[in-house]
């Protein structure tokens, strides 16, 4: 809990076209953290998410990565901390696999060089670890789209990531894959890697995360442990709904009703 | 009695006018062809838009009478009439019919290749026209210079310019009687004249066979290099100060064609090259003079 | 079917292809008499079983000839395969870059000046300067709109070409007869009269040009998997399409230059060659290149050996037999 943070956002707005679509954030990430990032539809959490991969510029505000601005890190040592794993999409190109999963290796070996043997070890670790040995040589393309997100986290960890995004990873898997990726996740966060997730079903979201953000109209309105942010009045306000939590007759489990409120 | 000799004076004044317009109307109808031309028989003011048509009117027609030439006729090494046509007469690069109109023509010269809607263009604006046509043979050559006389007024002079191209075509075919005909290739950068070509005119009337025409290539066709040689002329035949004249010499294959190892090399000054007229009996007699020396000899 | 296994035979096509060319034309040869004058040439015989003509006709008219066919040949398809990675579109092609109509305004401003009659070489490269400059002003205008999207670039260079082809028809209408016969011929695309000049020309340019393809084999799979997630893994990527779009409108224009404008071949090798190895840049580009090679050498042949009395176009040749192959791709991807 002490020390540095991994990852330290202040004070970043982030402006597209005319207006600042995320406005005064600041957050802190810490190693093993697995934060899910939530809010209403055009809240801003993906372009909070691409600020933090470098991928949009801040028009206000820092963000520092172990200490240090990301502004003075070139884009392939970002990549060789912060791995981003983007929306899954229609269409994959006709690669394999393991051909996909070592494109990841990029940051660290670069155009011209060949790959070692270091890497594809590391290669063969992220497989391994997202559970893709036996479709190694399938091409993206005949893949489920489960199996496809995998590959996705797959190159990812490729990377070797202190720092892994996610945007929306579970919004096209069904309710069994889903959990498998969360799952995943939870694995990969365990040996030490930060996740910040953005994620679209709060439950899930609730279940999942050891922190929660929430974020509504480009401000974060709450930030800390599910328990409290699901009970909290800024979630139900950002969303319109009111949230109670709901035990199981045993006693033993919980999950979350949801009521849509009249605005207050 | 003042009344019954009023009458027939009356009478007698219908009678006349009637006779008079009789002999108005039969006037008119007798000079009616003047009135349905619109234009006089000669026309005063000429405006030559093709190169052909200027060489020949700078010879036929009383320059006060031309106002118009192509930009191409100063052009030395291109025309046959350099420095004939008066400054004065307005030169055009191009048909522009807003230029031409200003000039008040009565009668402008085209060429064959003027568009029909650009014919129709210049007709519509109250301008007559003549084409050029048939610009593919010598028997061609003379009919347009005759049917040019025909349109500019001058038809006796246009005969003995047609004469004097007679005979010095009679004078050329003369002195070739008999004399074996060799086979000549035209060539412009890989580009060949077969027959229904003003090329392939100038090269029988020079005492030639045309070799594309014999291997039954029609028009200007992009023949190649491999197939030239092939053909295995006689004669090469091209023109003077051209690139094919600088690089016949240093080609690896064209310079090993036995019509260019021989020497065998027609080359005509670009002038005569384009004549399309009655100057192509010049390019004639050079062409004779260069496959046939030893019949000029005298 | 490997990698390696598909260039070996694609490899071997070339030579065959190769072979057949040098051998049929105007004037035929047999395969024997040609290794004779290999060998002779290299130094390994001194005798000649052919007259002074045909070691002429073989040598310094077909050869280069033949030569140049199989590197614009690959040119073009290496050019295709570039700019389908940078456009994301398996249809892209050089047209997209205004190359096409630069090199033909080139063309025919030196037809025009009559620079083309006097001045050797002056046409084709008139028509590469035309081509960049063509390729500059497309990249400058879709910069400077506010969206440097894919979508952009692709409209900036169908507007510029548009404005170019105009050019090019106001100073045709202006020329007399035989220039704009001149200018036909080289815009229906042809190999005729390119010797070895020609040839040396463009493999100076295209050479270096595809070997610097063939160093950013992994970027280039990098954008394969689309811009954002190319960004994500340290790629520059407005630095690296700079650099692809600018080896695309180098060979491209010196393809355009050299032989005209030769349609479709840097739509079909690709395309055939990537159900074939698969889209990475290291198997595809090299299968491309020599796919393409075959298919011009092949179409130049036909175009040669067509008629015994004129050449027919190249460019109309690889649009009679590309136009089809377009149509079926469209078939089976609709149908898919």
């Amino acid at each position: 809990m002490s020390g540095s943070h991994l990852l330290e956002v202040s004070n970043l707005s982030v402006r597209r076209g005319t207006r600042d679509v995320v406005q005064q954030v600041s957050l802190t990430v810490n190693t093993s953290e697995r934060i899910a990032l939530v809010g209403p539809n055009a809240a801003g959490k993906s372009t909070l998410l691409s600020a933090i991969a470098r991928l949009l510029k801040p028009s206000q505000g820092t963000i520092s990565l172990a200490g240090r601005s990301l502004a003075t890190f070139s884009s392939r040592e970002i990549a060789r901390r912060i791995a981003f794993v983007v929306a899954l999409q229609e269409g994959a190109p006709l690669i394999s696999v393991r051909e996909s999963t070592a494109l990841g290796r990029y940051p660290h070996a670069g155009p011209f060089q060949d790959l070692s043997a270091a890497d594809h070890e590391a290669v063969s670790r992220a497989i391994a670890e997202t559970c893709l040995q036996d479709l190694e040589h399938r091409t993206l393309g005949s893949l489920s789209a489960g199996e496809r997100q995998r590959a996705l986290v797959a190159r990812a960890l490729a990377q070797e990531p202190s720092l892994l995004l996610l945007d929306e990873p579970s919004a096209h898997l069904d309710i069994g894959h889903g959990l498998d990726l969360f799952e995943l996740l939870e694995t990969i966060a365990r040996r030490g890697v930060a996740i910040v997730a953005v994620i679209h079903d709060l439950v899930a979201a609730a279940q999942w995360a050891t922190r929660m953000l929430v974020l509504d109209h480009g401000r974060i309105v709450d930030d800390g442990p599910p328990s409290m942010v699901m009970k909290g009045e800024p979630l139900g306000r950002a969303f319109g709904v009111s949230i109670a939590e709901a035990r199981t007759r045993d006693g033993a489990g919980s999950t979350w009703r949801f009521e849509r409120r009249i605005s207050s | 009695m003042s009344e019954t000799r009023a009458l027939p004076s009356y009478r007698r004044g219908r009678a006349v006018i009637l006779r008079a317009s009789v002999i108005v109307l039969a006037l008119a109808f007798l000079s009616a062809p003047s009135l349905t031309e619109a234009q006089p028989k000669q026309p005063q003011r000429v405006a030559s838009l093709n190169l052909a048509s200027d060489e020949i009117l700078a010879d036929l027609l009383p320059l006060d009478r031309l106002v118009a030439a192509t930009a191409l006729v100063d052009e030395v090494g291109t025309s046959n009439a350099v420095g004939r046509i008066p400054k004065s007469v307005a030169r055009f690069p191009k048909v522009d019919v807003e230029r031409l109109i200003a000039l008040k023509p009565d009668l402008i010269v085209v060429s064959e290749y003027t568009d029909a809607d650009v014919l129709r263009a210049l007709e519509r604006s109250g301008l007559r026209a003549h084409r050029m046509v048939g610009l593919d043979s010598l028997a061609g050559f003379r009919r347009a210079l005759l049917a040019l006389g025909d349109a500019v007024g001058e038809p006796a002079k246009a005969a003995r310019l047609a004469k004097d191209f007679d005979d010095r075509l009679a004078a050329i075919e003369k002195r070739l009687q008999g004399v074996p005909r060799p086979r000549v290739l035209y060539w412009a950068s890989g580009f060949t004249a077969g027959s229904k070509t003003a090329f392939d005119a100038l090269i029988s009337c020079g005492g030639g066979q045309n070799t594309a025409a014999l291997g039954g290539i029609t028009g200007i066709t992009n023949l190649g290099v491999e197939r030239a040689y092939g053909l295995d002329p006689d004669w090469l035949f091209i023109g003077q100060n051209s690139t094919t004249s600088k690089e016949i010499r240093s080609h690896p294959l064209l310079s090993i064609m036995r019509s260019v190892k021989a020497g065998h090399v027609v080359e005509m000054p670009g002038a005569l090259l384009v004549a399309l007229n009655h100057h192509a009996a010049k390019s004639c007699e050079f062409m004779a003079r260069a496959l046939h020396k030893e019949r000029f000899a005298h | 079917m490997t990698a390696s296994r598909v260039n070996g035979f694609l490899g071997l096509g070339l030579l065959a292809s190769v072979l057949l060319a040098l051998c049929l034309g105007a004037v035929r040869y047999t395969p024997g008499e040609i290794a004779a004058e290999a060998l002779r040439v290299a130094g390994f015989s001194s005798t000649s079983t052919l007259d002074e003509a045909h070691t002429v006709i073989l040598g310094q008219i077909r050869l280069p000839r033949v030569l140049l066919a199989a590197l614009v040949g690959g040119a073009l398809a290496i050019t295709g395969a570039l700019l389908q990675v940078v456009f994301q579109n398996p249809m892209a092609d050089a047209s997209l870059l205004g190359v096409g109509s630069g090199a033909a305004l080139g063309a025919v401003i030196a037809v025009k000046l009559g620079w083309s009659f006097d001045i050797f070489m002056a046409l084709p490269a008139a028509a590469f300067v035309g081509a960049l400059g063509a390729a500059l002003i497309v990249y400058m205008v879709a910069q400077g709109t506010r969206s440097s999207s894919l979508t952009s670039l692709i409209l900036t260079g169908l507007a510029v070409s548009a404005f170019l082809s105009g050019l090019t028809s106001i100073i045709l209408i202006a020329s007399e007869e035989f220039r704009v016969r001149a200018v036909f011929f080289w815009l229906a695309g042809g190999l005729e009269g390119r010797g070895f000049t020609h040839l040396g020309l463009a493999a100076l340019l295209v050479i270096p040009a595809c070997i610097v393809a063939g160093f950013l084999c992994r970027p280039l799979d990098l954008l394969l998997l689309g811009e954002t997630e190319a960004r994500t893994l340290g790629l520059n990527v407005p630095r690296m399409r700079l650099l692809l779009l600018g080896l695309a409108a180098l060979l491209s224009g010196a393809t355009t230059s050299i032989a005209g404008s030769v349609p479709f071949v840097g739509l079909m090798a690709p395309h055939a060659m990537r159900s074939l190895v698969g889209p990475r840049a290291s198997r595809l580009l090299p299968a491309s290149f020599l796919a393409g090679a075959i298919l011009v050498v092949l179409s130049d042949l036909l175009a040669r050996a067509f008629s015994d009395k004129y050449d027919l176009p190249l460019g109309a040749i690889t649009s009679l037999s590309g136009a089809p192959y377009l149509l079926q791709i469209l078939r089976r991807t609709e149908r898919a």
